[in-house]
């Protein structure tokens, strides 16, 4: 029965793991809107997330399309970053605490490039919260790549 | 980059192109419905005290309007004045701010209070009093106001929305038109508004006959939809509360006044409150 138990917990926690991009990503567009709206109408935190999903169908729309955009983008960006660090551009090896650590370079610069587009750009907040929340996200992800590729 | 990779990469790209677009075309009808006008606060002041009586006072403020005022008083008795002595009426805010009107006294006299300049610097209200003082500056009355909260009207189709709209038994604010769909307003140069209620609840709502118009907007589409300027309506009581009434908005727009071009209607409902205040 224990064993059956902790079968269970192992697959439902896997589904979780498997889906982690896409809850990750969900959060990062409820902080997004509820940062945004919470400054717009000066109300907490908390009181903003039931407007959210409430208040009308075209609000709650544009939630799942924002959600479903990061997620394509953060995919893509995996594709391009993967495929980049089997390639070896750009290079930055290092050592570190018996580790060789490699850096593929060029992406954080391209990722640099575009961070500052965006800031010269006039977008609505609503996507620029957005653009500095999945950046964060992308750049944590590969740093994640660079640990876990160590030799 | 292998073969599985590459399709993964174009048809992810695909997918973002998509939503990208769908993001762009869409915002505009996302922020109409989403960045609402932001009220600050939106009451009815009343006094019913002594013989005096003060009814439907607004006091409400959003991003871009004003208003206190439009409440009818009526003066009691107050031993140490005589009829045409000159009092000064103040409307308290907060115990700090106020709003004076300059009235010549009659005991049993009904006054209009016409609306004044903004109060700055004032977020919320949570006291108000009326102060009368005679011409040496002497209080002779003073009484705490009951403050009432509106109860706001929501109204809207996919493009067009009523905003500000709140209602009490005898009393509308009517709120603005506003609309995101350019192209239409500009084909139809006059607009016509017309407020109705169901004569009945249990009527068919469907049927244009069961309505009663009690206001009606006709003007320039252009100096109406998106303007912020707003309408009020007093109620009679005898034709029953209004809060009770199945209210909706009849918007006729056209190129001629004489000829009915597009017509539709929008039911309004009660707002969920809370967001606002």
């Amino acid at each position: 029965m224990n064993k059956e138990r902790y079968l269970k917990l192992k697959k439902d926690f896997i589904v979780l793991y498997l889906a982690r991009n896409g809850i990750m990503t969900f959060l990062i567009t409820l902080f997004t809107f509820s940062l945004d709206l919470s400054n717009y109408y000066q109300i907490s935190f908390p009181a903003i997330i039931p407007y959210i999903f409430f208040n009308n169908i075209f609000t709650l729309m544009y939630f799942c399309l924002l959600w479903i955009f990061n997620y394509l983008l953060f995919e893509l960006f995996k594709i391009i970053n993967d495929w980049y660090d089997e390639n070896h551009y750009q290079t930055l090896k290092f050592m570190y605490h018996e580790h060789n650590y490699s850096i593929s370079w060029m992406i954080y610069v391209i990722m640099a490039i575009l961070l500052v587009i965006i800031q010269i750009v006039q977008l609505p907040t609503l996507f620029h919260i957005d653009a500095y929340l999945m950046f964060g996200f992308m750049i944590l992800r590969s740093l994640k790549q660079i640990y876990k590729n160590r030799l | 980059m292998d073969q599985k990779h590459k399709s993964n990469l174009i048809i992810t790209c695909l997918c973002l192109i998509i939503v990208f677009v769908s993001l762009l075309t869409m915002y505009d009808n996302f922020s109409f419905h989403t960045y609402n006008t932001k009220t600050y606060y939106d009451y009815f002041l009343s006094l019913n005290h002594q013989g005096f009586t003060l009814q439907d006072y607004e006091l409400y403020k959003d991003q871009s309007n004003y208003h206190c005022g439009d409440g009818t008083l009526v003066l009691g008795k107050i031993d140490s004045l005589v009829d045409g002595q000159d009092i000064d009426v103040i409307i308290q805010i907060n115990r700090k701010q106020h709003i004076d009107y300059s009235l010549k006294y009659l005991e049993g006299g009904s006054y209009s209070l016409e609306n004044k300049e903004d109060l700055k610097n004032i977020k919320e209200i949570k006291n108000v009093q009326l102060i009368i003082k005679d011409d040496n500056q002497k209080t002779v009355y003073q009484h705490t106001l009951k403050l009432k909260q509106v109860e706001k009207l929501s109204c809207s189709s996919k493009t067009f929305k009523v905003e500000n709209a709140c209602i009490s038994d005898d009393f509308m604010r009517l709120g603005y038109l506003t609309s995101t769909d350019e192209d239409l307003l500009k084909k139809y140069p006059n607009i016509s508004l017309e407020y109705r209620y169901l004569k009945s609840n249990k009527l068919n709502d469907k049927n244009d006959k069961n309505y009663v118009v009690f206001k009606k907007i006709n003007g320039k589409t252009k100096e109406i939809v998106n303007q912020k300027i707003y309408q009020t309506y007093n109620h009679d009581l005898n034709q029953g509360s209004l809060k009770k009434k199945k209210l909706s908005v009849v918007i006729i727009l056209s190129k001629d006044q004489s000829q009915k071009s597009y017509v539709f209607k929008l039911n309004f409902s009660k707002e969920n409150g809370g967001l606002y205040e």
